[in-house]
């Protein structure tokens, strides 16, 4: 699949920079190969389903869905993320971005780089193959970051993520065991800190790993939940998707230079596109489009700006993470009905506590403690720059690696695969 | 600033320097005030099965059963009895003699020892299908290679790391830190030596009364049993049989539910060149009806290999 997807976009890119006057063609027929093994392995069983309902409501009785071929049903780990960085390497090359590199090597060591080859970052080619072209031998201070990101990252999946998975898991499992409130925003922020943790810390791994190469991937998640708008919780969530998504659907599509209308148009159809990405349902969709709206409501009434000039940033906050919360339900929630029933129980702020406080249950509520303490502490020394002393920077330095290594042996959870694996 | 690469290398050095000693210190640190976790047992249980059954070495004295034998026989204290020979306890949970099992046994025993013995513990539960299932032994022999190494030699590096979770440490600082007064011990001879604090004699009778609903002692399980016997006895492998001792309301039980019968059974063993052995159920105590406390299994494993013993030196 990887060398299919690879030599398509890599004999593309020659033809496009070779006979632009062909440009045109040869880019649809490059989008068509990648998209059409997306569609052919992660969406034609969803999207023929549909269909299939559709015409069973208008009286044809066809079964489209029993003729997919059986081998559509694998479906390739990774796909999404190198298709889209196979793409990304083709249009670059397209809009005179990038020169195509004339070795296949070079090509196909940016797009199978093992650490980021399944789950991210989307790192562009405009960004990798000039570091692959003039490789230059790391330093002794590039691999000591290296290990300090692995570390964080191992921190982030085996001690915080696993460990909230169980109560997590419980609770989707059986949507109807309590119709508490308060039992349903704690599994909901146990999930948002979940994926976070989970997908960050594999994103670490991958940049701390790729450093000790001596390879630089831009950061893919900066502290997203201290967010004061939507539009800014996009600017720190999945970074490298986000800015993919602008660049290449949004961008095309006319960004905001189109009027209001098409702007607003623009922005949903690349919301909803980005949450199809994610998984062929009718709840990526929906958390997709859940985002757009939110998106649409802040630049109509700006009340973000509003309450930030207010000095209520924290209030800002505040709403961000309710929505986002809300989002995340249908994100993690098996089915629409389940999604759609844990909804009306969080929102119904009722006083039922007829849950029952199991071990899975304590144990996520401690570890969501810690997992905010973890990203309060880091993002703390980062924005405030709080160590300046160089001694004392060193000795904590040291220690903090210690220290995560240390209790992430002790306290780790039940190995769980990486939630974006599924992707 | 303008760092030279030897700079630079000085500050990694010095770094992964005193990362070690400060990690040691705080590992150390963790261990001292980790609360107790069931997951130590679980890694000693683990490591003792895929020992148990993936060990090459082989054995003068092999007793098989079901949990009655792995907990009821000790090899330890047969040992005085039988100076100088090899035990191995074969024992697995809700086990039958079916072909694997009994291949499995063969697979231990020292074919080139001058004194070889096969001892089988023939609970109704081994000669019923849900015995032959063998679900405990099946389960055993599908390990995974990495899972095997991973217990059988990095079995000390998981027990020392072992993992805790907040929740347990929280419950330690309540002074609820996880109790049990069932105690099991993993002994390198196949007998895992068991005790309750509280035993209840009852708690096994409920399980056992509906065990044999469609789940009979039949004449066809016993005689693959028997032709087995026949096969060891022709290799010059002297062959046991006994019935655990567990209490007489346990054994009524059994006889009136199963299709048990003790003295067909014997008579089946003695035909098929095979000894049977007597012993009374009130000379031992069980924590739950079925199988006997610590100090029981060591009194009945002596009285074994005294039974056994003037067989064995009878052997030229």
């Amino acid at each position: 699949m990887l060398i299919g997807s690879g030599l398509i976009d890599y004999i593309a890119g020659h033809l496009i920079y070779n006979y632009p006057k062909y440009k045109n063609p040869l880019l649809i027929i490059s989008l068509s190969g990648n998209l059409g093994t997306l569609f052919a392995f992660k969406y034609s069983r969803f999207i023929f389903s549909q269909l299939e309902s559709i015409l069973h409501l208008v009286g044809f009785q066809v079964t489209i869905t029993q003729n997919i071929p059986d081998f559509f049903y694998i479906l390739p780990i990774g796909i999404s993320f190198y298709t889209f960085q196979s793409m990304s390497y083709t249009i670059d090359v397209y809009k005179g971005d990038l020169k195509p590199t004339g070795n296949i090597f070079h090509f196909f060591a940016y797009l199978s780089l093992f650490p980021q080859l399944v789950a991210g970052p989307i790192v562009r080619a405009k960004t990798l193959l000039p570091q692959l072209i003039k490789m230059k031998p790391t330093t002794e201070i590039e691999r000591w970051h290296g290990v300090k990101l692995i570390a964080f990252g191992f921190l982030k999946k085996i001690l915080l993520a696993d460990n909230l998975a169980p109560m997590v898991n419980t609770a989707f499992a059986d949507v109807q065991q309590t119709h508490s409130s308060l039992y349903w925003w704690l599994a909901i922020l146990g999930f948002a800190f979940q994926i976070y943790c989970d997908f960050s810390g594999y994103n670490d791994i991958a940049r701390g790993l790729a450093k000790m190469m001596g390879f630089h991937f831009k950061m893919n998640f900066n502290h997203p939940y201290t967010s004061s708008s939507i539009k800014e919780f996009w600017q720190r969530w999945h970074i490298s998707l986000s800015t993919w998504f602008r660049d290449y659907v949004y961008i095309p599509l006319g960004g905001s230079h189109k009027g209001k209308f098409r702007s607003h148009l623009n922005m949903w159809i690349t919301m909803i596109v980005s949450g199809f990405w994610h998984g062929a349902s009718w709840n990526f969709i929906v958390w997709g489009w859940l985002h757009a709206l939110y998106l649409s409501i802040e630049r109509i009434f700006k009340w973000p700006l509003v309450l930030q000039k207010s000095d209520l940033k924290w209030v800002a906050t505040f709403i961000v993470m309710v929505q986002v919360l809300i989002a995340w339900v249908f994100f993690r929630a098996q089915t629409f009905t389940d999604a759609w029933s844990i909804i009306i129980n969080m929102l119904s702020f009722n006083t039922n506590l007829d849950f029952k406080i199991t071990p899975d249950l304590r144990n996520g509520f401690y570890f969501m403690i810690l997992a905010v303490a973890v990203e309060y502490v880091f993002y703390r020394i980062k924005i405030k720059n709080i160590i300046k002393n160089t001694t004392l920077l060193k000795v904590t330095d040291v220690f903090l690696i210690a220290l995560m290594i240390s209790i992430t042996l002790f306290l780790r959870g039940k190995g769980h695969e990486f939630i974006y694996f599924q992707f | 600033m303008n760092l030279s690469t030897s700079s630079f290398k000085k500050i990694f050095q010095e770094r992964v320097f005193w990362l070690i000693p400060i990690m040691v210190l705080i590992i150390l640190f963790i261990k001292a005030f980790a609360p107790k976790s069931d997951e130590k047992r679980v890694i000693e249980n683990n490591s003792f099965w895929k020992h148990k059954t993936f060990d090459k070495k082989t054995y003068q004295i092999v007793i098989a059963g079901d949990s009655r034998v792995y907990r009821g026989v000790s090899p330890q204290a047969m040992i005085p009895v039988l100076p100088g020979m090899n035990i191995l306890n074969f024992g697995y949970g809700s086990a039958g003699f079916d072909n694997i099992m009994l291949n499995e046994i063969s697979k231990k025993i020292d074919l080139k020892a001058k004194q070889k013995v096969v001892v089988l513990g023939l609970t109704p539960l081994t000669l019923t299908q849900e015995g032959r299932n063998n679900y405990h032994l099946n389960y055993e022999l599908k390990t995974k290679r990495e899972e095997l190494i991973e217990l059988l030699y990095f079995k000390r590096a998981f027990q020392f790391f072992v993992p805790f979770t907040l929740d347990q440490m929280d419950q330690k600082l309540k002074g609820k830190e996880f109790q049990t007064t069932f105690h099991q011990e993993y002994t390198s001879t196949g007998w895992v030596a068991t005790y309750d604090e509280k035993p209840w004699e009852e708690s096994a009778i409920k399980s056992y009364s509906t065990r044999f609903i469609n789940n009979q002692v039949t004449e066809e399980n016993l005689l693959q049993v028997a032709n087995k016997i026949k096969e060891w006895t022709q290799q010059g492998v002297m062959v046991f049989g006994f019935r655990p001792p567990t209490t007489h309301k346990m054994v009524a039980l059994e006889d009136s539910l199963s299709g048990y019968n003790e003295q067909w059974v014997k008579t089946k063993i003695v035909e098929s060149g095979g000894i049977w052995l007597d012993f009374n159920v009130d000379d031992y105590s069980t924590y739950d009806g079925s199988h006997l406390q610590k100090e029981s299994a060591y009194r009945f494993s002596h009285d074994l290999a005294t039974k056994i013993k003037p067989f064995v030196s009878a052997i030229p």
